[in-house]
């Protein structure tokens, strides 16, 4: 036995010393890390200036969808593997506080999720674009929309709590009924919805309406290859929820001050003016100032529907289960 | 004269002591890590599945009952259809013997080392997007997953019906199906039943496939455990989960394992040379022909397809998994490569000795029941779901002294104890087979205990060894269920990265994860004829 | 009759029988003996159909059997071991050639044939028996009633005896005389055993192992 504990312990330190190099190598001024959903896409130069100010190196390390991020973080609470998470919703953060997940939080952005339309392929179907979630739900519109599983996608749980937001605990279902009669499509993820399905984007795919965020349109002019000045899709505003993305210091870190400089800094005005162009969020710091293309065509839902978080934690597993049953089996 | 009796007595003690010291320790090693490492996780689940009204709640959800029908009902088909498809190589290469049936052979077993997102990423390769998404492309998947596990299972009974049995038969009137029916297959039954239940388990406990090729439709519950605990962080009803499978593989062990393996004969007769045989010539060689066929055909299309961009050629795919184009997106090549052979390493080294001292027990025991009791717990992993292992080990390491659940070795832990059954498998045999007169000369000749098991066991099992290690290193390159429960960022393996790259629909992502796919299966080709 | 004509064959592309020739008239038993490698066995075997002949023909009575299906032969063979359904008992080893009799029996008929043959063997209460329970005596003994049973043209035996010591052998010896002269059988034996060829057989065959030359 004896033996066996060495080779253990042997094997243990060798697997200490080569995989977690990333965790304990010491440059300078040390290095934090952050974690967060896998469309965490930002400038890739953004942190520059942070680690210039601080001599701190930032590692980003992407960790899944949002549920997934949460689930794997809760696993791990209080002996995390990363310093901050960012990335967690208002439809995912009573989870985390009622696990006890973070030494404090704090909003980072705002966004809502909207069903986006092609705006070429009605104007040439001659149909007008839908404007009410009602709509969708009519012979008019049977097989156009794409959305997300709300089990592994936030947008797609962001758009299933509108509904029922909007007809209430007792009507939701019936709605739904409704829309899988009119043929809505079910794909995993955004990307596949978006960039696949959706006939308005990259994809060219069969689908005209889409489950996306109020600021895919601008993102279409930012992105778009040949240049565009108009985009060619838009939103349906009286469709939206709104989201609300946290950032946290991740309770059991040792180095608390320095994710508290961090915090600020992902709070601060360069990083929350550069997301609205690469994570397509809306900033929370009132100082930041919106880039042209945004103004121009971001849609900045004035009554988003919405609902308490309580009451999403509470009731956010029965009410995939009925969804799940309504729409998959 | 008593000085030396007792001289060579103590001689003797001290050899009987060594053996013992020996027969403890190889004992105590594997026991202790099977407790540690697949027990107690599993046992934490019972134990907090003893929560009765979350299982009654888990079965009366309707939603959990259409899982579980449909993983009753998908595994049924994808068994039936397994056998069915097998069977002509299977005759083929237990009855015959032709050119190249290593390599058909070897070939037919590629898929099933190679984690089971490969085999699903490349039916979709293969299968218009219609068919792919869905019941069509989860059956093919499974198929070319298990065709092999038939196979060897079977083939290794049928070479043991002695050539005349069935000859007699003929000559006595019978039609060649009808000898089939009435003589080989009595003979056989008993090997296609344990076939049967370890690809039915296979199919039952389903994960990677029906997460690439499921869409959100289509769900098992080894997927819906996975849901409910990482995406949902429901983990009374993941628990809930994992106790209703373990008792349906239960059941399905109970009528499928073979109840006397006692008196199997281990003579293998040697088959005929095809050759001369122009009749059944032309089966033998459609049977090779269409299993090929069948079996190469996704890993061609996938290999081709890692060329396409958008419907042009392109070798960017290729490019972009080594020049950090895919790292925004999490995916690192590099890193996960070196992940990947680090922990199959690691599996080795821990995996073949545990298998060794479990088949040395088994070969030295004269206990038939202790035997039995060896072989079923190490095989037991093998019929476990791997999702559910790994949330054992989730929820079991999470306190100290051995909160061990965010370290990756926990995730090489669990390899070991997945790649263990397999180990154990290539040994036992050759072990068993080594005549007990081959080390009584030896130590007759004056070897101690140990060199009589360096010098005759060891140097006689050196192949088999090999073949552990590869089997052990294939099972840590290509697992996929309890790896997806136990990475940790920065821990990604070549499995998880492909899983993650083809569930990014951009033409040159998915592309990119075609050629990792690829490149991983021409690795796991060189392992595997290496060994 | 049988009649043999130029039968060669090579396996693996070694050449076990080089242009043989036989005849077997009809009622009468014909030893072939010879030593081991000689191709006996695989003579026998290319006969019944189990090994295909490289050129050459089989014909019995005058019908071309050379390239027949084996199961429309209608011969007996008796190997030399292992032949036994061994997941069957005794009585369904003797009865399986008879349900490929045409015309079909009818139940008591095929138990009034296996009865007569478990007598004849004088195993009259073996029926039940496991094949595995048997001595390797009676094990060559329920082969032979097996053979006989479905009344073959011809029936062919290869080294029956040879597993056995020498009381039982030669008891065995005169026992299958008698049956054969009995059911009035056509028969061709193989044996390495002069002795055993001239008690058994009316007529005796030597043959030589054949140049062992490959063929490529």
């Amino acid at each position: 036995m004896k033996r066996t504990t060495t080779a253990v312990i042997l094997i243990a330190s060798i697997a200490l010393g080569s995989c977690s190099s990333d965790n304990t190598a010491i440059k300078s001024g040390g290095t934090i890390k952050l974690l967060a959903y896998d469309a965490f896409t930002p400038e890739p130069e953004i942190f520059t200036s942070f680690t210039k100010e601080t001599g701190i190196d930032v590692i980003v390390g992407l960790g899944g969808d949002t549920g997934t991020l949460v689930s794997k973080a809760l696993l791990t609470a209080g002996n995390p593997e990363a310093d901050v998470l960012w990335g967690i919703d208002n439809t995912l953060i009573s989870r985390a506080v009622d696990g006890d997940l973070f030494e404090s939080y704090t909003e980072v952005d705002t966004a809502a999720v909207c069903v986006n339309y092609d705006k070429d392929f009605f104007t040439s179907a001659g149909i007008a674009p839908p404007t009410t979630l009602d709509e969708l739900a009519l012979p008019a519109y049977k097989d156009m929309l794409v959305i997300q599983n709300p089990i592994t996608s936030s947008p797609g749980l962001a758009f299933m709590l509108a509904t029922i937001s909007k007809f209430g605990v007792d009507g939701w279902e019936q709605y739904w009924s409704s829309l899988r009669t009119n043929g809505v499509k079910i794909v995993d993820d955004w990307t596949s919805a978006y960039t696949v399905e959706f006939s308005g984007s990259s994809g060219q795919g069969k689908y005209p309406l889409v489950v996306s965020y109020a600021s895919s349109p601008p993102a279409e002019v930012v992105y778009s290859d040949p240049p565009v000045t108009e985009p060619p899709t838009a939103v349906m505003e009286q469709t939206c929820f709104g989201q609300v993305e946290y950032a946290g210091i991740l309770r059991g870190t040792k180095k608390s001050k320095v994710a508290q400089k961090l915090i600020d800094f992902l709070t601060g005005k360069i990083f929350q003016e550069s997301m609205p162009l690469t994570l397509f969020v809306l900033p929370i710091n009132p100082d930041a100032v919106l880039p042209d293309v945004f103004t121009k065509f971001a849609v900045i839902p004035q009554n988003p529907l919405t609902l308490d978080a309580s009451d999403i934690a509470s009731n956010r597993a029965t009410w995939l289960d009925a969804w799940t049953n309504i729409m998959l089996r | 004269m008593v000085g030396r009796m007792d001289k060579h007595h103590a001689a003797m003690m001290t050899t009987l002591a060594s053996l013992r010291r020996g027969a403890i320790l190889c004992c105590a090693l594997p026991l202790v890590w099977l407790s540690l490492f697949y027990v107690l996780p599993l046992g934490t689940i019972f134990f907090r599945a003893l929560d009765v009204s979350a299982l009654i709640d888990t079965i009366g959800n309707s939603g959990i009952r259409h899982v579980l029908w449909f993983t009753l009902w998908q595994a049924t088909l994808s068994t039936a259809l397994t056998v069915i498809i097998a069977f002509p190589i299977t005759w083929a290469c237990s009855q015959w013997d032709f050119t190249g049936k290593h390599l058909v052979v070897g070939l037919v077993t590629v898929p099933f080392v190679l984690p089971t997102v490969i085999i699903a990423g490349a039916i979709r390769t293969l299968l218009p997007e219609s068919l792919s998404s869905g019941v069509v492309g989860i059956l093919c998947a499974h198929v070319i997953f298990n065709v092999a596990v038939v196979l060897r299972i079977v083939s290794a009974r049928w070479q043991q019906v002695h050539p005349n049995t069935a000859s007699a038969s003929r000559i006595l009137g019978a039609s060649s199906w009808k000898t089939f029916w009435l003589i080989t297959w009595p003979m056989i039954r008993s090997a296609v039943a344990s076939a049967v239940g370890i690809v039915f388990i296979f199919c039952f406990t389903s994960f990677g496939v029906i997460k690439v090729l499921g869409g959100p439709r289509y769900s098992t519950i080894e997927l819906e455990i996975f849901i409910r605990a990482v995406q949902l962080g429901d983990t009374s009803t993941a628990v809930a989960l994992v106790v209703l499978q373990l008792i349906v593989i239960g059941v399905v062990l109970g009528l499928t394992m073979p109840r006397n393996t006692a008196s199997l004969k281990i003579i293998t007769y040697r088959t005929s040379w095809i050759g001369d045989y122009p009749r059944q010539q032309t089966l033998v060689r459609a049977s090779v022909f269409a299993t090929i066929l069948l079996i190469g055909a996704p890993f061609l299309t996938m290999f081709i397809n890692s060329f396409r961009v958008r419907s042009n050629w392109s070798i960017n795919p290729w490019r972009h998994l080594f020049d950090g184009t895919l790292r925004p997106m999490g995916v690192d090549v590099a890193p996960a490569m070196s992940n990947s052979v680090i922990f199959a390493a690691i599996t080795i080294v821990i995996t073949v000795p545990l298998a060794l001292c479990l088949a040395s027990i088994s070969a030295y025991s004269s206990s038939h029941a202790g035997r039995r009791l060896i072989t079923a717990l190490a095989s037991a992993p093998l019929a476990t779901s791997a999702v559910a292992l790994g949330l054992g080990m989730i929820i079991t390491f999470d306190q100290s002294p051995i909160n061990w659940r965010a370290h990756w070795l926990l995730l090489v832990c669990a390899h070991c104890t997945i790649a263990l059954p397999l180990a154990l498998r290539s040994l036992t045999a050759p072990l068993q087979s080594i005549p007990p007169a081959l080390r009584d000369s030896a130590r007759t000749l004056g070897a101690s205990a140990l060199q009589t098991w360096w010098h005759v066991d060891i140097a006689i099992i050196r192949r088999p060894l090999l073949v552990a290690a590869g089997l052990s290193a294939a099972v840590s390159l290509g697992e996929f269920g309890a790896t997806s429960f136990l990475t940790r960022t920065g821990n990604d393996t070549i499995p998880t990265t492909i899983a993650r790259l083809l569930s990014r629909p951009g033409d040159v992502v998915q592309s990119s994860g075609y050629a990792l796919a690829s490149l991983f299966v021409v690795l796991v080709i060189g392992v595997m004829s290496n060994a | 009759m049988l009649d043999v004509c130029n039968m060669s064959v090579s396996l693996g592309g070694v050449s076990i029988v080089q242009n043989f020739s036989l005849q077997v008239s009809a009622g009468t038993t014909t030893a072939l003996v010879g030593p081991s490698g000689s191709g006996k066995t695989t003579i026998l075997q290319t006969i019944c159909g189990v090994v295909p002949m490289t050129s050459g023909s089989v014909s019995y009575d005058g019908v071309d059997i050379t390239n027949m299906p084996i199961h429309l032969r209608k011969i007996g063979m008796v190997f030399q071991n292992s032949d036994l359904f061994s997941h069957l008992s005794v009585w369904h080893n003797i009865a399986f050639g008879l349900r490929f009799v045409s015309p079909r029996l009818v139940p008591e008929a095929v138990t009034q044939r296996v009865q007569e043959l478990l007598h004849l063997i004088g195993m009259d209460t073996f029926g039940d028996r496991r094949i595995n329970d048997l001595s390797g005596g009676e094990q060559r003994r329920v082969a032979l009633a097996r053979a006989l049973a479905p009344r073959p043209h011809l029936l062919l035996l290869d080294e029956p005896f040879s597993a056995l010591d020498s009381t039982l052998r030669w008891r065995l010896i005169d026992d299958v005389r008698d049956i054969l002269s009995a059911t009035q059988t056509t028969a061709l034996i193989v044996t390495h055993d002069q002795q055993e060829a001239d008690a058994l057989a009316t007529h005796t065959v030597s043959i030589a192992p054949p140049s062992t030359t490959a063929l490529h």
